[in-house]
């Protein structure tokens, strides 16, 4: 499919678009926080695969690794262009964007909206993507120890947000 | 391993990505050390949690987000080109500009656009192409197709006499035909916002329709009123389509301009054809059609329209097809709306928001019920005569109006359509003509399409009645049938 796409088969690429279209949405979402922005990424990134598509060259890397540095890449020029600032995300935006089940759920959300851009990739492509630290390091263009620690600090941080006063994540005492 | 080397190492020995020599060491260590213990408890549940969290957010894109994805791969495929031809004089071959406008710009252009145009060196002619695509009888199955429509509707406007409003528009639509079953949908959805905002259907039964209805959720009206002339309506769309090829086939302007390879690598003839494609009244403005088929199924791929003002030419619409396909009749299509989004189906017990359908009756039926036509008599040579019936909206209080049909095996045709002209179109009168029989015949210039000219007219009757004429037959043999008019009694 991935090479049919690159000889220009539309219907191929029509195929391709089809199989990653979730994968590439689900993680801009959860790097940027809002449907309408995913939605505009997805349009984004799938515009700079067809245009790359041909550079793409199998024998470097897996075609999702490279459709993740793509997605990932965009997600952050994105939120750098956005917001240059750190700046909390609203309070409301998770319970309205979409349904999370559970009050704990809900927090962790809150909380992983408020990591820092590079730490919230790292935490998305290792905890939802479930990708080993070398393709993460891979995608990110960084060495595996900057993603370990990433990873450490992120969970930290996580930590931290969800033992302050008012919430109700049961961690061991 | 040092203390905080060990600890640095606690996420990745519960994300497992630690050597087995490293495993060991932290195992040691944490077996021994009881903070160790509560970190790596701590850290495991926020892991956990993160995991499950992120798994948990139920998002998806849109159902319109390939559909826009084509869209703007096409416009980012062809700017340039849009630019060439907004640059072009009237009269001009496009295409020849294209390929002798100065090497630089062509080199840019071509290289941008990632396509390039042949001269016409292709042994296929433009009426062989539309021959082919003629041919395409629609196979047995429901007719499946997706399209996108662009209006520029700023261009009917620059002309300050000219008083047509028309919005610019970009739509989605997509429609199912089943011609056997008698059954079609189509729903069409702004591009721009992906709200529904026109649906026409007919299950066999019931119709659906937005007609006139505007807004979000969007009212459909349902009704099972008029069922059996919406199912006999339904042949003639194919038949229309059948028409628009063999009339531009008959046309000696439509020229085949040369053949181009898409960005997505399909092939397609350019034919040019200099008549302008438009549904509005008005005056028609001068421009011209480009048709692109597929080189190898021959099929309509899309269409652009050009109008030409102050001599130079900008882009007015486009259609683009990009789903055409016959799907197994057995295919469950829900005709009745039930999975379009964002629309409100209203049941329609009167009937008011049903289209009122023509319904075939003869002169009899029309004189039993109060009812003035005017006939040929006797019924020319070689034609037959019809009569339909459009009754009005319940609630208004408009008559029953009449449209007369004489068509003959040939392909021509005299219709009168029974309408109350607006003054502007009398004024627009080129000649008047009287009849024995006390009615006058108001003749509009004559209009050229597809290699044949049409006679339209304004006709008065004595009772007070006013219809419209158009026929595809001369004017002197118009005024000739004319003073065969009579009111049937």
């Amino acid at each position: 499919m991935i090479s049919q796409s690159q000889n220009g088969n539309p219907d191929a690429f029509a195929a391709l678009f089809e199989q990653y279209k979730n994968l590439v949405y689900k993680t801009a979402y959860l790097m940027l926080g809002d449907a309408a922005e995913a939605e505009d990424a997805l349009q984004e990134v799938f515009i700079h695969v067809y245009r790359s598509l041909k550079s793409y060259d199998p024998t470097k890397g897996a075609f999702t690794t490279w459709l993740h540095r793509i997605t990932i890449n965009h997600c952050l020029n994105r939120r750098r262009r956005r917001q240059p600032v750190y700046q909390p995300l609203d309070e409301t935006l998770a319970s309205e964007s979409f349904t999370i089940r559970f009050a704990e759920q809900e927090i962790v959300w809150k909380a992983v909206q408020r990591l820092s851009d590079k730490q919230r990739a790292v935490v998305i492509l290792r905890y939802y993507n479930d990708l080993p630290y070398a393709e993460i390091a891979s995608i990110l263009d960084i060495p595996v120890g900057t993603v370990k620690s990433r990873l450490n600090l992120a969970l930290r941080t996580l930590l931290d947000a969800l033992n302050t006063p008012g919430t109700e994540m049961e961690l061991p005492i | 391993m040092k203390d905080h080397e060990i600890h640095q190492s606690r996420v990745a020995y519960l994300d497992g990505e630690l050597t087995d020599d490293q495993r060991a060491i932290i195992e040691q260590h944490v077996a021994e050390c009881p903070i160790c213990q509560y970190e790596l408890a701590r850290l495991q549940t926020i892991q956990n949690e993160t995991r499950r969290t992120l798994h948990a957010v139920q998002v998806s894109p849109s159902p319109l987000a390939w559909d826009h994805l084509q869209a703007r791969l096409m416009k980012e495929a062809r700017p340039s080109r849009f630019r060439l031809f907004t640059h072009n004089r009237q009269g001009a071959s496009i295409m020849k500009r294209m390929i002798f406008v100065s090497s630089v710009v062509a080199v840019v252009a071509l290289l941008l656009a990632m396509f390039f145009v042949q001269q016409d060196t292709s042994s296929v002619s433009a009426q062989e192409i539309l021959k082919q695509a003629a041919k395409q009888q629609p196979a047995e199955g429901i007719q499946h197709i997706r399209s996108e429509n662009y209006n520029n509707g700023m261009k009917l406007n620059r002309d300050a006499q000219n008083t047509v409003n028309i919005m610019e528009s970009h739509a989605f639509v997509e429609s199912y035909l089943d011609p056997q079953a008698k059954k079609f949908r189509t729903v069409m959805t702004d591009a721009d916002s992906g709200a529904v905002f026109y649906v026409s259907a007919f299950d066999g039964e019931t119709t659906y329709s937005s007609e006139g209805e505007s807004g979000s959720p969007l009212t459909v009206y349902q009704s099972s009123l008029g069922a059996q002339e919406v199912a006999d309506s339904i042949p003639t769309t194919f038949k229309n389509t059948q028409e628009l090829f063999e009339a531009a086939q008959n046309d000696p302007d439509v020229k085949l301009l040369g053949e181009e390879t898409w960005l997505d690598g399909r092939k397609v003839y350019v034919l040019r054809s200099e008549e302008v494609f438009k549904l509005d009244a008005g005056e028609e403005p001068a421009g011209y059609t480009l048709m692109y088929f597929d080189v190898d199924t021959y099929k309509l791929l899309e269409t652009q329209t050009f109008i030409v003002q102050d001599g130079k030419e900008e882009m007015d619409a486009y259609n683009r097809w990009w789903v055409d396909e016959i799907l197994p009749s057995s295919t469950p299509i829900d005709w009745g709306l039930s999975d379009v989004e964002g629309i409100t189906i209203i049941e329609d017990t009167t009937g008011e928001h049903v289209d009122q359908l023509p319904i075939t009756v003869s002169a009899a039926d029309v004189i039993a019920s109060g009812g003035i036509v005017y006939l040929l008599n006797p019924v020319p040579d070689g034609f037959t005569e019809m009569i339909q019936a459009t009754q009005p909206k319940p609630s208004s209080e408009e008559p029953v109006t009449y449209i007369i049909t004489y068509s003959s095996e040939a392909g021509d045709y005299l219709v009168l359509q029974q309408s109350a002209a607006p003054d502007t179109l009398r004024d627009e009168a080129d000649e008047t003509y009287q009849t024995a029989n006390g009615l006058t015949l108001s003749f509009m210039a004559d209009e050229s399409a597809g290699g044949k000219t049409f006679t339209a007219a304004l006709v008065q009757t004595p009772d007070g009645s006013e219809w419209f004429l158009t026929s595809t037959l001369p004017r002197d043999q118009i005024k000739a049938l004319a003073d065969t008019l009579a009111q049937a009694k």
